[in-house]
Order: structure tokens, then sequence, then C-alpha cells
């Protein structure tokens, strides 16, 4: 499972956050998604996806390594080991990596593929195919 | 059991001390009349004072969502607006999606009411539990569509922004409210209310989670329901066009306003449907918060003029700002549409309010004089210049600002007869002197000539088009269900458009809130709501009632001229007949004022002892 | 010759079947119109249809094995 975007089919609408916060967290807010929808208005009108990219920039820049790469090639945070510094939400070049404030954690995709099964837009993919929507 | 949904806290907005203060959302307020519509309705009943105007300190604005906003649901993203409005003098309401309801929920609140008003141009930042004032007067003037922008580069695009325009600021009688470029709450005025207050824009940035009763529950039961949409036959059809896929249809049975609603076929409607939306001008489907079927569509259209960026445009746009005013380009339309988005005009009655008076200079009620040019049917020319004179209320645009009805009392000459409103709001998108139960939905809808509370035309050509029978019955049913939405905070489209069974949002309720509802008991609450709404027109409009839900003297004495509906009209009689069906259905006396037991019954007496004390009569 | 005709959106509460699939007989040359109008529907209770997952209007000829879904118009915001 390796999360491609589709720019052009969002729509804005932020099912994905919502997904991938329920799904991670159990908390039904948008804010602890880790992708990011970026709206272009007025001009050109268009919605941006951004999802990780899994550059390791997070696991860089965290001061107790608490971020670690996983074999699949997609990145995890140790929850316990997480002091909420917020170093990784910085360093983040597509600034999708979250801190949830309930835990006191950082958040990074771990490439569960929840939001792939429902963004309504396909527009958020599974580029190796596993994955499709619901 | 758990609640959720909630907020738990309304915010209280007081403009004129640069206050703000919190309150608990009462128990009685979520259990009696849910949220969105229903808090709108309570929150004015209770916090308007009796007589006050439109335009003054004491008039509440009412931002509500509803207990399911936000929530992972398809369609989460509506919020519901209301205020005692200056179009009609009473009961006034509007809903808007985009994001502004979700960001709301997640600042931590159920409801804003926007009391007193501003010593100079305000914007109001919310930030959880922070509320700043601060001085609007750099983006005072701008367009409604301009002034979200640079809000939006100033605060910041985690900002959900809700704007007026000159329109507001001018307290235009149909100014509305705007957000994320292309939204509005566009009917009864609700943006003049906003401009008198001096209130330019409200920035709202939430953070806190809503709280689920049943968490697991209900994530499974939204995985379904968005399954469930995706799967649903319409769901492909659908987007591609959005709304403005029905232009064929509402010509094919003859119910397209055209030119002033003097006709119901529109000849030149191939080139304003949804087919050269999307072939001419669609750039993006653009939705709202938790949508999957996004209706929206962003357009890039050149014209003569110019070229714009629009959302849009939506059905109602292209029928009153297309087949009403005698357009038929997408690209002109979608122009007229934008320029109405950044004045801040509602476009259902700009351009209602735009074929009156190009009607009346035909017919040499209004001279190039009067207007300052010559106004003529199918002039995109004719049309712009009509809106921005209204929103800056220049020249004629002066008393057009004031909307059909008033303007038409002024003009005289026969124009009342073709002034298409009703309670001073102006009709919207559906023509319906062959089409009886949309007839008497127009003239019974509570805030004025609008579809929103029951669209009922495939009933009359399902049961007769000809026959009142059984007409008002259905218009009281969608009355009631159709608002359910507007109380819950949802968008009712993925139920109207594509068929999503309605038991989903009520198996869902229980499962956020933790409250033992079923959809009866929901639409119990839409029933009361509905008699609070027209009481409150009562109390606010002298003899108010049955004179006020006539359709315009047009649908009453002239048949239709041409195509499909050729000959038809609907006359007093039958109005009659439909008023006398509707208002005994509904536990109503003749005079169409709510009945003492009928209110007794849905837990409002005491709304029955103040109608009294006006002296209206409330036997059946 | 037979046909499958279901419906979507609004129109299916005033559909037989509820919109449900149903097998229709049709005749040689019969368009989506003649088999509502045998069927006792009104065909403005429709914008258009999809044959075949295909955007057809009402007067397309139908042909065997046809999967007809008809779309209802849209109820309005």
């Amino acid at each position: 499972m390796k999360l491609a975007a589709c720019s052009d089919r969002c729509s804005g609408c932020r099912v994905c956050l919502l997904t991938c916060a329920l799904t991670n967290f159990g908390l039904n807010n948008p804010r602890y998604g880790a992708l990011s929808i970026v709206p272009h208005f007025p001009s050109p009108g268009t919605y941006e996806v951004k999802v990780c990219i899994r550059c390791g920039a997070c696991k860089d820049a965290c001061p107790v390594r608490a971020i670690s790469e996983l074999p699949g090639g997609s990145y995890r945070v140790d929850q316990e080991a997480c002091t909420g510094c917020g170093a990784c939400v910085d360093a983040c070049p597509e600034n999708v990596v979250r801190f949830v404030a309930e835990k006191n954690v950082a958040f990074v995709c771990t490439s569960c593929g929840e939001c792939v099964k429902y963004c309504p837009r396909e527009a958020i993919v599974d580029e190796d195919g596993e994955v499709k929507r619901a | 059991m758990k609640r959720g949904g909630y907020m738990g806290k309304i915010l209280e907005i007081d403009l004129s001390m640069k206050t703000s203060r919190t309150t608990p959302t009462g128990e009685d307020l979520m259990r009696d009349f849910i949220g969105g519509r229903g808090f709108v309705a309570k929150l004015l009943w209770d916090l308007v004072p009796r007589g006050a105007a439109p335009f003054s300190e004491e008039n509440v604005v009412v931002i509500a969502p509803g207990p399911l906003t936000g929530v992972f649901l398809p369609g989460s993203g509506k919020v519901h607006m209301g205020t005692k409005s200056p179009a009609s003098g009473g009961y006034g309401d509007s809903n808007m999606g985009g994001h502004f309801s979700p960001e709301i929920k997640c600042a931590g609140y159920d409801a804003i009411l926007v009391r007193g008003k501003g010593k100079e141009p305000t914007l109001v930042v919310i930030e959880d539990d922070k509320v700043a004032f601060q001085d609007a007067g750099d983006v005072w003037g701008r367009g409604a569509i301009t002034a979200e922008s640079m809000l939006k580069k100033r605060l910041g695009e985690d900002f959900q922004i809700a704007t007026i325009g000159p329109a507001g600021e001018n307290l235009v009688k149909f100014a509305c409210v705007s957000h994320d470029f292309g939204r509005q709450a566009g009917r009864t005025g609700v943006g003049a209310v906003w401009g008198w207050k001096n209130l330019k824009a409200i920035a709202v940035r939430g953070t806190k989670t809503i709280p689920v009763a049943e968490p697991e529950k209900a994530f499974q039961k939204g995985k379904e329901m968005y399954a469930a949409c995706f799967h649903k036959p319409g769901f492909q059809t659908w987007t591609p066009y959005g709304t403005a896929e029905v232009v064929d249809w509402v010509n094919k049975v003859g119910a397209f306003p055209t030119r002033n609603f003097s006709e119901t076929y529109f000849e030149g409607y191939r080139g304003i449907n949804g087919q050269a939306l999307k072939d001419r001008i669609k750039v993006t489907d653009k939705g709202c918060f938790g949508c999957p079927t996004p209706c929206g569509k962003y357009s890039r259209a050149r014209t003569a003029l110019g070229e714009v960026l629009v959302e849009g445009p939506e059905y109602e746009t292209i029928a009153l700002l297309g087949g009403n005013v005698g357009l038929d380009k997408i690209e002109e339309v979608a122009y007229a549409n934008a320029v109405a988005d950044e004045l801040g005009l509602d476009t259902i009655s700009g351009g209602n309010v735009a074929a009156f008076a190009i009607e009346c200079f035909q017919k040499g009620l209004l001279t190039e004089k009067d207007v300052g040019r010559k106004l003529a049917w199918g002039d995109l020319g004719s049309v712009v210049f009509l809106l921005e004179k209204m929103a800056r209320r220049e020249g004629i645009g002066d008393l057009l600002a004031e909307g059909v009805r008033t303007a038409s009392r002024k003009i005289r000459g026969g124009s009342e007869k073709f002034a298409i409103q009703v309670k001073g709001v102006e009709w919207s998108g559906y023509e319906a002197r062959w089409a009886p139960a949309m007839m008497i939905s127009y003239m019974t809808c509570d805030v004025g000539a609008h579809h929103n509370r029951s669209w009922a035309i495939t009933y009359d050509v399902a049961k007769g088009r000809d026959t009142l029978e059984g007409k008002a019955d259905k218009a009281i049913e969608l009355q009631h269900i159709r608002p359910v939405f507007d109380a819950l905070g949802l968008c009712r489209l993925q139920w109207v458009e594509i068929g999503f069974e309605l038991e989903n949002y009520a198996e869902l309720f229980p499962m956020v809130t933790g409250m033992d509802y079923r959809w009866e008991d929901l639409i119990r609450a839409s029933e009361r709501t509905w008699n609070l709404t027209r009481a409150f027109s009562a109390r606010e409009i002298a003899g108010f009632g049955r004179s006020y839900d006539y359709p315009p003297e047009r649908f009453m004495e002239e048949p239709v001229p041409d195509g499909p509906a050729k000959g038809k009209l609907i006359r007093r009689a039958q109005a009659d007949a439909l008023l006398d069906d509707y208002y005994a259905k509904r536990g109503w006396t003749p005079g169409g004022l709510p009945g003492k037991a009928k209110l007794e019954e849905l837990g409002l007496g005491y709304v029955a002892g103040e109608l009294e004390k006006d002296g209206y009569s409330l036997k059946p | 010759m037979k046909i499958v005709l279901s419906c979507v959106g609004g129109s299916a509460q005033y559909f037989p079947g509820g919109g449900k699939k149903i097998e229709v007989e049709a005749r040689d040359r019969d368009t989506i119109e003649d088999m509502l109008a045998r069927l006792g529907v009104s065909k403005d209770l429709f914008m258009f249809a999809q044959a075949n997952g295909e955007k057809v209007d009402l007067s397309y000829r139908v042909r065997e094995g046809d999967d007809i879904m008809l779309v209802s118009p849209l109820a309005g915001g």
C-alpha cells in the first residue's frame, strides 16, 4: 500500500482527514488526519492533496528517536517515546504530520489505506492497486 | 448514556460592547428543537423582542450548525442562519454549505448569536475559546469574494470565513452571506442584517474534537453510509453536471422561469443546461465538508464583458439569471453569477428583481431616463447594470434593492401583478401554474416564495397536474421531512438526488448524540419548528395569515401563453381550496394561524398566549 | 424481448417495484417512452435514462437484454 494523490479529482470534502483521525485515534477531528487538503481559490479554483511522501524528514527531526521506518516504507511514531515536542510537525515538507492534543503525541501516516477506501472522488489512491474505494 | 454531537455551548457576541459570553446549550433546546434551523426558530422567538425592527440592535442573527455537523457521515457541512427578515418583516432563514459549520462545532459551539451593532465595520475572529473584535475598515466596501481572499491571506488558510459584500453593507433586502468562494446563505436578506450591524465578516478556527456517544458504532455506520452512497446507481451520473442537470427536464414539463415568469419554457435552454456547463466552462467539482457528491461546479467563463471564475451556475441561478432574464449562453449566466457573488447578492432574488425591472421597462413603466439606459431581455449588459445598481443602491437600484413587492407598490401601473413574490421574498426556480403541489408549497413556505421546504413537482406529474387532491398533504409531508436536515446540520442532496435512505440518518442519530430518538421524533421536532416560525411571523407582522399566502396575480390571472403548460393557471378559487385543505390538515385556523390545540399538542402553549395577545383567533 | 428496468431518485416512489430492478417485456421498436406508457408511468417523471451505463434520452429504442436505469429529476436543494 503506497498512497498517491490525484489532486485534480479532489473536491475539498476532507472525508479523508476524518477517516484518518477516526481510524487511528477514534477521534472525530479532521485536524488529526495525516494528509493536507489545500484549496487554491479563487484562482485557479482547484484543490491540492498532499500525502506522506515517505521522505523521512520527521524521523530525522525527532530528538528522541521516537519515529522509525517500517519495512513497507511508511513511518510510525512510538507514542510512548514521543514527548510531544512537535519538531516533526515543523519538519514535514508536505505539512502532513499532526499533533494530537488529547494524547500529547505526534502522528505520521501509517499507510493504513483507510483514506483510499473512503475518498469519494478517488483522489487518493493506492499506487500498488491493492486498496480500493469502499 | 454518554452524550455526543453537541458541543454544549452557545456563543453570544455583542457587537455594540465588543464582548462575548457563552451559555450552556439548553436541554430543552436540544430535546425539542434538535439544532440548526430548530435552534434558529426557538432562539429568535425567545431573544428578538416583539416588534423589534429587522435593522436594529435588538434583532438577533442566529448561526447554528446541527448535532451531526462535522461528524463522519455524508453531507455533514451545513449551517443554518436566521433573523427577523428585512424582506418579509417576519421569520427569515437561509442555509449554507462549505466548511463554516464544522469549524464552528470544532471551535466548541452549537450556535452563535449576534446582537447589537458595531460602532465601525467589524471582523469577529473566533479561535476556539478566544473571541476577538477587529477593525474591518480595510475590507469594508470590498466584494464578498475579495474580502474572503484578503482575510484568508491575513489570518491563514485554516480559518473558515463568512463575509458580506457591498449589497449587505448597503442593506439590500436580498443581500446574502458568502463563504468558501462560492457558497451563500442567500435568501431573506440575512446579509443586510449583518450589514446594518456593521458585521463584515466572521472568521472561525476550531481545533476541538466533536464528542460522539458511541464512537465505534457511529464510525462503522458512517463508513457504511459512505460506501452505500458510492454504490448508488445515481452516484456516477449526478456529479459531473450538478444541479444544472435538471434544466432540460424543467423545460420539458413547462416549469422553467422565463422572462419574469411570463412564460414557462425557454427556447434557449440548451445553451444553459448541464451539458453546456460541463462542456464549456467547468473547472472543478467543488463540495462541502463530508460530501461524497459535490454539487458545486467551479467554472471559468469568458464573455464580451470579460472573464470570470465562479462556483456555479447552480440550477437556481440558471433559472433566475438565465431563462428568467432571457440569457441563453452559459458563459453569460456564469458571468452574471460571478457579479452577484462578488456583490453579495442572492442570485435568485437578484435575477427575479432584474427581470421585473426589464419587464417594467418593456411596458414603459420605467423609462430610459428612470433607469439610466435601455433594458432588454437576453442582454447581459442590462442584467449586470441592474445587479450593480441594486447592490450600491444607485439610481433606480435604490428602489429595486427593496425587492419586487415594495418596488411594484411604488412603480404601480399594474406591476404589482407581475412582482413574482410571496411575503416579500422573490419566487425561486420553479414556475408552478401547472403544478398545484408545487404552487401550495411556494404559497406556504414559511420564509416566503422558496422551494427548499417542499419540492413537489414530480408528485404533481405522478398524480395528475390538474387535480388539487392530495397536494396540500404532500406539501405538508415534505415541509416536515426536508427541514429535518436543516435541524441536523446536514445536506439533504444524498437523499434527494441519489435516493440515499432516510433510515440511515435515524439510525446514526442516537449513536452520535446518545439521544434515543427515532425518525418520528425528528419529524415531530420539525413540525414544532414549522408552527413556531409561522407564529413568529404572526407575532411580528400585524394581520399576518392567509392573505400573505397567495401567489402573485400573474399566476392567478394569466394563462401560460405557450409551451408544455400552455393555458394553465391557478384560479383564485383553487388557491383558496388549496389553502383551506392545507390549513385544515395542519390543524390551523381558516385564517392561517396555528390552532390553539395544535400548539398545545406540540408543547407550544406559550406561543398561543402570545398570539392571542395580538388579537389573533386560534380556533380552527 | 426482455428488458431490465429500474429507476433512481425521487420518482422511484411512483415506479412499480419502487425503483428496484424489474424485468419487463418489450415489443420490437419500443422506445423507453413506449414502455413507460404501457406501464402507466408518466415519462415526465424522468429526466433521461442510462442504457447499459450510457446516457440516453427517453426516445432511445430498447434492445434485447438492455439494462435501463431511469433517472429522476433532481429535486431541488
